[in-house]
Parts: structure tokens; C-alpha cells; sequence
């Protein structure tokens, strides 16, 4: 699949076999007023979120719109076909008989909630089914902890050496980060 | 994030993240194992059954089943409301689990999770099939059609099941799909053949493992969960206002809804026991599904299973206490009648023989555990058979008292279906991980510190005295850290 | 911060507390003179306000059983306070006792033998619905339930001196017991004391929906007590992650409440059976009685289940004192006010049926709001403060050798 180029950013890439040595050396790079562009891990590391600024995210937004959304269809669907559309008498419980709808409006609700958010989700983090991403480690995803620094000029050999020192087995600094979309859209969008 | 000493470690032996990679992983790049093959062909054989069964149904038409004009609901709702309940332990395990922070859970939700998607999709067949006419399911929804406005009846219990039904199916595929993509990144970066290295790689969606793709994947999982804890429980709510809505004794009683969710649970935990007991040793993971998850497990069969004793006494002190002579004689003839050894097989499985996890000895020996749980299966299927059938087969108008015999047919169906789900299990097993690597890893060192001094670090090496009895994660290292200094520090997190 | 600091209740609380007290047993008293016409009115007044505290004692003691069985971590810095709850329960009990030996008579329409001796339908009832039954579930609840929680206390504090992990496991152990035991005694209790309260209606959810009650009851009271000593800052470990863990049970039991709410509406409203509907039609004033609890009933699912619902979906709504707060003192209403709608109109429909069936159609209050219903709730809000305040100064504030004790300090959502 053909991805449409954004952004390419040098920088430093460090690779750690230890999360706990990992979070350090991100402390350490913070510290330092470098910026970390991205890291990756093969599981989430407990407490990165604080060490690189990395602001919560606002999912559970969508998910609420999404489910608002539901449950007016919900409401909507009910009301509009067995109240309006062909109203019917139904063990002489009136047309629009709302203790009845609860579980569809619920079902509904819930369905676009938890669809949407997902969506979402997929859409911000560039996951499509297809989409062939850049591996910056083969074992990223096993056992191997990434992290990568941005260069900043006249600074490449002392980010080097923090990072060496943190602890990483590899470090090479002829790496690019590159910010491939699976669709062209500008990535900052939403 | 710490955890106590007391409690016992999730995982046996020293591991390395590799090491965890390489166990989960390797089975699924090796050729599968004889026992495997052995067993998936017994499936598929079992399987035909169903196949053969649907066939001659769908053929012939119901009229080849047992049912009759008093007993219109027979094994085939039976079997719908079983395998839904076994659906429920998965997502149970997946999202309640996660809420209350039970660690435990990562071991083992993986396959609940699965197993849940099978049962449901068990399940799903077989309104379907007794609706007699299969192909014509599309007049199920509310679908805009030539038929003058024709809309199904948004009252009846029935069309909140479609919507219950299909919409649980659905969330919990997107749940467990979500939580599958970093185990499938995970095996696209491990291999090199070009065809399996395509496929992961599709379904992997481009998954790096990224910071932001972790912060959003972990906010994704909680409130997933959080949405899917209600659904659960109304998902079978709603299977029980199949009855509960109705005026037939014994079944409008309302109890129903949170007394149906318990035997879900039940039933389901009781499944994930029978697959996981089998599995941890064909598979060999002994190490990850460890007799601490077993026990965990057997503790909530035993909780669930007093809970729906509690429903039947309830029910059957109801019945007596309303002063409403049709419901008492319900409830009697169901524990005298002639449908009596189905109540007490349903009592003795259900309610009797999960006390004996009251036993310790009992909570740790996997043999044991599979005997309980192939009774706790059996027990409440019959819990199902004894609600529809002993309630309808006592009609009002005496004249309309009938009995009811399965056909071979309905039985070969019921047997087929275990063949169905459990084909697509093994077919899971094989092809898919088994146990959720990433959420294992994530919580490995938390339920790891402190319990062994000789522990390890995701290096595989044998650390310092990091790992130690009473330590806290605190600002840039890990030091040790006492109860005194812990209550001295009064900050807010 | 040291472990020994303990919780001295301040002059000002015990003023209020035995104010509160004195003044509602004023109330109290001068209410069964005011209402000399419609003593079941007083009773239910005091019936209400009895269980909506023996409730908080209730929730003290499954949660601390819950935890130990369920080995809990996250919420052991607030023991002391559930322990100190469960201490109040044997007296919302006794209350539950004395109730049943003075008020029987005015709230309990099957324990009077004319009425049952030309009620059919109390005749086949009379096996369970006996004075016998009454008071045999009433003091097993007295002394078994009170007495585990009493051992689990002994337990608790023992452990503060003796440390290791051996008070853990016994508690552990009598834990298990007190909730199967809880468990069945407290559905039978629960129809007893309230659901008896209309002998002719039944549902076999209702312990349910009482339990959702006790539950979210429960963990607002911990919130409250948790806030309320951090201020007078002998308790700095509760903090806001503990307060938001809290929130969020109540957040899943108010929506627990809503599930078990409309589980029992949609099934009696749907079957349409006249032995069920009747427990709506008398509160939605469509029965012959022509009580209008209506809107009260309407404004009860607002504030139980819309209103927390709504307010704590979003994280930091749990996070902030403000909110968690306000959220709080409004479910301590709702609470009540659920209470109020199941407990009041049975007595009330009792009363006027008796006062019909003697000839007196004069205008009584048998239902309303006013000296009974607020003078009981102050004199046993000042009861409640009292007791768990001195059962709280009794012991130090954190079960220091508790062994999870570690992960609650160190607990972060």
C-alpha cells in the first residue's frame, strides 16, 4: 500500500533491553531538555505518561458523542416506527410504551459508543489494516525498548553519549522519523 | 504500582520478555503437535453432527424435533440460552476483571475472550434454525421494506435479543480484535515467512507500539471495559425477559434478570475451566495459567454458584410465600414431578458440588477442578432444560399436559454444536496467542517484585536487591521503603 | 505522619451529634403525641430512619468482608472507617427489634389476628409472616451478623499490636462465613422488615434493589468520613486517588440501582399481573388510596440514577472534593428518599384501611413529610455520628500490620 510521506525529523534512536532502565534513561533525556519524539515498546510502560508530557487522551470524549448519538437513534427508531409510522396495539400497552424501548435504546447506545471510540482510535493512531509501518527494532514489539531522540544541531554526539550511558545496547544516529499516513490527511487534524 | 508480598507471584519461574515471547509465540510458528491435530479432528468429526442435524431441519422443518403444541420451546432454546451464558465469562474476565485491577485476568482473558465470540456465535444459531426459515433472518431488523410498513414489534423480548445478541457480538469482537493487534505486531516482527508475515502483518494494522498508540490502546481497553460490564449483564438480562415478561409460573418472577446474570457468569467461568485445565497442558503453559489462576477461577464458581442457590431459595420461597397456588405447584412439580431428576441434577451440579471449593485442597487440583466444572456445565444446561421445559410442559388447561422427548435430531444438534464451538477453538489455539503477551509482560515485574528475592529483570539476569520485600517505585530509582516511611509520606499522587 | 496519630473526636462534632440527638428525640416524642391520630406514621417514620442508618452499618460490615475474601488492596487506609461503621450496626439491629416489640402493631398489617383471620391471602402467608419469624431473623441478624464483625474487629485490632499474617487469614476465614451467612439471612431480613410491609405484594428482586442501596449508601458515607478527616488532618494517607476509586463504585452502583430499578418496573409493568401492580398504582397515585407520590417518584430515579450518573461519568468530577461532595450529600437524600418511597405508603395504606374499616373517614395525615419523618433522622444521624466517631477514636486510623496496607498507601488510578 502506497502511504503518503508527512514529515521526516533526524534523530537519535536508542535501543534498551529493560523497561525499567528505559523510563530512566527517558527521565534522564527529559532532564536534559531533549525531546523525545517516540518511543516503542511491547507493552505499555507504566508511568511514561508523566515522564514525557504525554497528555491524556480524549477518547472517552468521542466515546460519549458516539453514544449520544446512539441512544438518540435509539429513541428515534422506536418512537418514529412503532409510534408515528404504523402505531399498533400491543397487549393494550400504548404505541410509544417507554419501558419497553429501554433495552434497544441501551443496546444502541452502547454499539455506537464503543464502534465510534474504536474508530477513532484507529483513525489517530494510523492503524489500518494494511498499512506497513517503519520498524525502527525488529524485537520492538518482543522485548526491545525504542526510543527515539530528536538531533538537535551541533548536539548529536552528547545525545549519544546520554543515551549510551542510560544503558541502551544499540544506538545509531542516522535514523529518521518518519510519519507515514495511511491516508492523505495531515496527521495534526484531529 | 506495587503489590503486596502475600500475594502469590502470576507467573512460575524466571522469565525474560523474550523468554515470555518465545513461549506464547513459538507454538503458533511451530507445526502443530499430534495431540493437537487429534483433537481438532475429533472436533470437526463432532461437528458433523450439527452440520447433518441442521441439514435434515432445514429440509424437513421442525416438525422433526420434538416439540409439540404445549412444549413450543424445547432443547434449541435450551442450547440458546446455555451457550449464551457461556459467552458471558470472556467479557466478564476481560472487562470487569480490568476494572478492579485483578492482574490475574492477563493470563487467561485471552482465550475466555475467544471462547466468549464462539459461544455467542453457538448461541446465535439456533433462534435462528427454530425460526424455521433462515434465509428469510432479514426480516429480523427493522429494515425499510415493501411490505406496506412492517417493522418488528419493538415490545417483545425477542426483538431486544437480536439487538442484544448481535450488538454483544460485536462488541466483544472489537474488544478482543483491539487487544489481539500488538500480539499480531508481535508475531509479524518475528517472522520471516513471506505468507504468514502478510496476514499478521494485515490485521497487525500498521501497529508500532508507539507512545501514543499505547496511551490511546490502554484508555481504548478501560472504557471499552467500562461500556462492556453493562452490556453483560444486559445482554442476559434481556435473554431472561424472554421469560421473565411472560405470565407462565415459573417464569415471571423478577429475579430473573440479576439471577440469570449470576448463572452466566457461572457457567461461563465453569467452561473457561473445563478449556483451560486441558489447555495449559497441551499447550504447555502451565507456567502462565498456574494453579493460583485456577483457584482464583474456582473461588468464583464457588461465589456464583451459592449466588444462584440463593435465586432458586428465593424463587421457591416466593412461590410459596405469594400464596399463588399455579406458581407453587410449578415449583414442586419441578423438584417432585416427573421432570424431577433433571431439577436435582440441576440442584446437585449447580449449587452442591461447587462447595467443595470451599476446600483448599479442592481450589488446587486441576483434576478435580475438571470434574467440578464438566458438572457446573452440565448442571446448568439442565438449569435452562428445567426453566422452559417443567414450566410449559404443565399447562393451564390440564388437557394440554404433554411430556417432552427429544428427537435424535435435536440431540445430534446439541452434541454438533460443542463440535462447532470447540473446532473454532482449537482452530484459535493454533493460529492465534493464547494468552494476551503484551498485557502478561506489562504486568510481570509488578506481580513479580517482592515475592522472590532471586526475581528477575525483563533481561533475564538476576538483579540486585532491588526486588525486595517492602519497596516502592519511587521518583528516578527503586528503593526500599518501609511501612513507617510509607505512612510518613502523606503526598497526594 | 506517624501510624499511632489518633482520630479525638472534636468538641464541636459531639456537641452537634448529642444536639442532633436531643433534638430529634424531641421531635421524636413530640411527633407521637402530634400524630396520636396516625401512629403508624410515627413508626414508619422511625422505621425509615432506623434502616436508612442500620444500612451504613450494614455497608461497613460486606465491605470489610468483601475485601478480606476478595483480598482487596486498594481501600485498606479506610478500614478503620468501615470498621467503625459495622460497630453502629447492632444498634440499627436492636432498633430493628424494639420496632418489631412497641411499632408491629401500626406498620405490620398480617400481625394483627382479626385482619388475617378474613384475609385469605395473609391466611396462606401466615407460615413466614408470624411474630415468631419476625423476631427469630431479627436477632440472628443481631447476634450472628454483629457477632463475625465483632470477631473481625478483635482480629483487627489484635493485629495492630501483634503484626504478621495470621490475624489476616483467620479474618479471612470469618469473613467468608459472615457473607454466606449475611447473604441469606439478609434476603429473608429484607423481606421481612420491609417488603412485609405490603403482605399482599411480593418480587423476589427486592433484596437486590435494597442491596444496590446499601452499597452506593456505603461508599458515599466513606467518601464523606474520608474527606471530613483528612480536613481536620489526622488522616492524610486517604487521598484522592482512594476518593476516586470510591466514586467509582458509586458511579457503578447507581447505575447498578438503575439496572435492578428497571429490571422490576419493566417486568411488573409489562406482565401487567394484579397481585404485582399495585406496589406502583398505591405510589403513582392511581389506587383508591389516592396517595401522590408521583413526582417524588419521579424526582427519586432522577437523583439515584440520572443525576450521579451524569455528574461522574468524567474522571476528574472524582477527582475533585467539590463534586465528589456534592454528588454525595445528594445520594444521602436520594437514598432517603428511596427509602421514604418503599417504606412509607404500605403503613400509611394500612392505617387508613383499618381507620376506614372502624368508620373513621375523617382527613388524617397518613402520609407526608414533617415531625416524624425529620425528627427520627436527626436523632439517629446523631446516634450514627456518635458511635462511629468513638468507635473510630478507639483505635489508631490505619490498620497499621494490615498486608495489603502497603498497596493502598501506595494506590494510583
Amino acid at each position: 500500500m502506497s502511504s503518503t510521506l508527512i514529515n521526516r525529523t533526524p534523530c537519535v534512536v536508542g535501543v534498551f533491553d529493560d523497561d525499567d532502565v528505559f523510563l530512566d534513561a527517558c527521565k534522564k533525556l527529559k532532564s536534559k531538555n531533549l525531546k523525545v519524539l517516540d518511543t516503542f515498546t511491547p507493552f505499555p510502560i507504566h508511568g511514561i505518561e508523566k515522564v514525557l508530557d504525554v497528555p491524556r487522551s480524549n477518547l472517552a470524549i468521542a466515546a460519549f458523542m458516539f453514544g449520544t448519538f446512539g441512544f438518540i437513534v435509539g429513541v428515534a427508531l422506536q418512537v418514529g416506527l412503532a409510534g408515528f409510522d404504523w402505531p399498533n396495539n400491543f397487549g393494550g400497552k400504548p404505541p410509544v410504551a417507554i419501558p419497553a424501548f429501554v433495552p434497544i435504546i441501551f443496546e444502541l447506545t452502547i454499539l455506537c459508543a464503543s464502534l465510534g471510540m474504536v474508530a477513532t482510535y484507529f483513525f489517530r493512531s494510523s492503524l489500518m489494516p494494511g498499512f506497513e509501518p517503519k520498524i525502527y527494532d525488529r524485537h520492538a514489539t518482543s522485548h526491545h525498548f525504542v526510543v527515539l531522540v530528536e538531533k538537535t544541531p551541533g548536539m548529536r554526539g552528547e545525545i549519544i553519549e546520554i543515551v549510551k550511558n542510560a544503558g541502551a545496547i544499540e544506538v545509531r544516529d542516522d535514523e529518521y522519523l518518519e510519519q507515514n499516513a495511511p491516508f492523505p490527511l495531515p496527521i495534526k487534524m484531529i | 504500582m506495587i503489590e503486596a508480598p502475600i500475594r502469590e507471584p502470576l507467573i512460575l519461574g524466571r522469565k525474560s520478555y523474550q523468554e515470555i515471547s518465545n513461549d506464547i509465540i513459538g507454538p503458533i510458528e511451530a507445526k502443530p503437535s499430534k495431540a493437537w491435530f487429534a483433537a481438532f479432528t475429533l472436533s470437526a468429526l463432532v461437528l458433523l453432527f450439527y452440520v447433518t442435524g441442521v441439514a435434515i431441519t432445514l429440509f424437513e422443518g421442525i416438525g422433526v424435533w420434538g416439540l409439540q403444541r404445549t412444549i413450543g420451546w424445547g432443547f434449541d432454546i435450551t442450547n440458546f440460552v446455555f451457550w449464551v451464558g457461556i459467552g458471558h465469562a470472556g467479557t466478564l474476565i476481560s472487562a470487569v476483571l480490568l476494572l478492579f485491577r485483578q492482574h490475574w485476568r492477563t493470563s487467561i482473558n485471552r482465550s475466555a475472550e475467544a471462547m466468549t465470540i464462539f459461544a455467542v456465535v453457538c448461541a446465535g444459531q439456533f433462534p435462528l434454525i427454530h425460526a424455521g426459515r433462515p434465509w428469510l433472518g432479514y426480516w429480523i431488523p427493522p429494515l425499510p421494506n415493501d411490505l406496506g410498513p412492517l417493522w418488528p414489534n419493538f415490545n417483545s423480548p425477542l426483538a431486544w435479543d437480536v439487538f442484544a445478541i448481535s450488538t454483544y457480538l460485536i462488541v466483544s469482537l472489537v474488544f478482543w480484535f483491539c487487544g489481539l493487534i500488538p500480539d499480531f505486531g508481535l508475531i509479524r516482527d518475528r517472522t520471516n515467512k513471506k505468507i504468514p508475515k502478510f496476514i499478521y502483518g494485515f490485521f497487525s494494522l500498521g501497529w508500532t507500539g508507539s507512545l501514543k498508540q499505547w496511551n490511546r490502546f490502554e484508555l481504548v481497553s478501560l472504557i471499552l471495559a467500562g461500556m462492556a460490564t453493562p452490556l453483560v449483564l444486559s445482554v442476559h438480562t434481556i435473554v431472561s425477559f424472554d421469560f421473565a415478561t411472560s405470565l407462565i409460573p415459573g417464569w415471571h418472577t423478577t429475579i430473573f434478570p440479576p439471577y440469570f446474570v449470576a448463572g452466566a457468569i457461572f457457567s461461563g467461568f465453569g467452561m473457561v475451566h473445563t478449556l483451560l485445565i486441558v489447555v495449559r497442558k497441551v499447550m504447555k503453559l502451565e507456567s502462565y495459567i498456574t494453579i493460583n489462576h485456577l483457584e482464583q477461577m474456582a473461588k468464583i464458581i464457588m461465589v456464583t454458584g451459592t449466588m444462584v442457590g440463593i435465586a432458586y431459595m428465593t424463587e421457591f420461597f416466593m412461590a410459596a410465600y405469594s400464596g399463588y397456588e399455579y406458581e407453587f405447584f410449578i415449583f414442586a412439580n419441578r423438584a417432585f414431578g416427573p421432570y424431577s431428576w433433571a431439577y436435582w441434577i440441576m440442584m446437585s451440579c449447580n449449587v452442591f458440588s461447587p462447595q467443595v471449593y470451599w476446600f483448599k485442597k479442592a481450589r488446587t487440583t486441576p483434576i478435580f477442578m475438571f470434574i467440578i466444572s464438566i458438572f457446573v456445565n452440565i448442571g446448568m444446561w439442565f438449569e435452562r432444560f428445567v426453566i422452559i421445559v417443567t414450566s410449559l410442559h404443565r399447562d393451564f388447561l390440564v388437557s394440554s399436559w404433554a411430556m417432552y422427548t427429544p428427537t435424535f435430531i435435536e440431540v445430534s444438534i446439541l452434541l454438533g454444536s460443542f463440535g462447532l464451538f470447540f473446532t473454532l477453538f482449537f482452530l484459535f489455539a493454533k493460529f492465534m496467542p493464547m494468552v494476551a503477551v503484551a498485557e502478561v509482560k506489562a504486568t510481570y515485574k509488578i506481580t513479580q517484585r517482592g515475592k522472590d528475592k532471586n526475581q528477575l529483570n525483563g533481561r533475564g539476569m538476576i538483579s540486585d536487591a532491588r526486588f525486595d520485600h517492602d519497596y516502592t517505585y519511587s521518583s528516578d530509582k527503586f528503593k526500599r521503603k518501609t511501612i513507617e516511611e510509607a505512612l510518613a509520606e502523606t503526598h497526594d499522587h | 505522619m506517624s501510624a499511632s496519630m489518633r482520630f479525638e473526636m472534636p468538641a464541636k462534632l459531639k456537641v452537634t451529634a448529642i444536639a442532633l440527638m436531643a433534638i430529634g428525640l424531641v421531635l421524636g416524642i413530640a411527633s407521637f403525641v402530634l400524630y396520636s391520630d396516625t401512629p403508624s406514621r410515627v413508626w414508619s417514620g422511625l422505621l425509615i430512619n432506623n434502616f436508612y442508618f442500620l444500612c451504613l452499618g450494614i455497608a461497613g460490615a460486606i465491605f470489610m468482608s468483601i475485601g478480606y475474601v476478595a483480598h482487596a488492596g486498594w481501600n485498606i487506609v479506610q478500614k478503620r472507617i468501615m470498621e467503625a461503621m459495622a460497630v453502629y450496626m447492632p444498634i440499627g439491629l436492636l432498633g430493628m427489634v424494639i420496632i418489631g416489640l412497641f411499632g408491629m402493631g401500626h406498620l405490620y398489617e398480617w400481625s394483627i389476628q382479626d385482619i388475617v383471620d378474613n384475609d385469605k391471602v395473609l391466611q396462606a402467608k401466615a407460615w413466614f409472616l408470624n411474630k415468631g419469624m419476625f423476631f427469630g431473623l431479627s436477632l440472628f441478624a443481631l447476634l450472628v451478623w454483629s457477632g463475625l464483625q465483632y470477631l473481625l474487629r478483635r482480629h483487627s485490632l489484635a493485629e495492630d499490636t501483634e503484626g504478621g499474617t495470621k490475624r489476616f487469614w483467620a479474618s479471612y476465614k470469618v469473613s467468608a462465613t459472615f457473607m454466606v451467612l449475611w447473604g441469606f439471612s439478609f434476603c429473608a431480613a429484607i423481606f421481612m422488615w420491609i417488603m412485609s410491609l405490603e403482605p399482599h405484594w411480593y418480587s423476589t428482586i427486592f433484596a437486590v434493589y435494597v442491596f444496590s442501596s446499601v452499597f452506593t449508601l456505603g461508599f458515599v458515607f466513606l467518601n464523606i468520613a474520608g474527606i471530613y478527616l483528612k480536613g481536620l488532618g489526622v488522616f492524610p494517607w486517604f487521598n484522592t486517588n482512594h476518593m476516586h476509586d470510591n466514586s467509582k463504585f458509586v458511579f457503578a452502583f447507581c447505575i447498578f440501582w438503575g439496572y435492578i430499578f428497571v429490571s422490576q418496573l419493566l417486568l411488573i409493568w409489562y406482565a401487567n399481573v394484579p397481585e404485582e401492580t399495585p406496589y406502583y398504582l398505591l405510589r403513582w397515585g392511581r389506587s383508591s388510596e389516592g396517595f401522590q407520590l408521583r413526582w417524588l417518584w419521579y424526582l427519586n430515579v432522577v437523583l439515584n440514577f440520572g443525576a450521579p450518573f451524569l455528574v461522574f461519568m468524567t474522571r476528574e468530577s472524582k477527582r475533585q472534593i467539590k463534586t465528589v461532595m456534592l454528588v454525595s450529600v445528594m445520594l444521602l437524600a436520594a437514598k432517603w428518599i428511596d427509602l421514604y418511597l418503599m417504606i412509607a405508603p404500605g403503613p400509611a395504606k394500612f392505617a387508613l384501611h383499618t381507620a376506614h374499616a372502624a368508620g373513621d373517614h375523617a382527613h388524617h395525615a397518613y402520609i407526608g413529610f414533617g415531625l416524624p419523618e425529620i425528627g427520627f433522622f436527626l436523632f439517629f444521624a446523631g446516634l450514627f455520628i456518635l458511635v462511629v466517631g468513638h468507635a473510630l477514636s478507639k483505635a489508631p486510623l490505619v490498620a497499621k500490620h494490615h498486608p495489603y496496607l502497603m498497596e493502598s498507601l501506595e494506590h494510583h488510578v
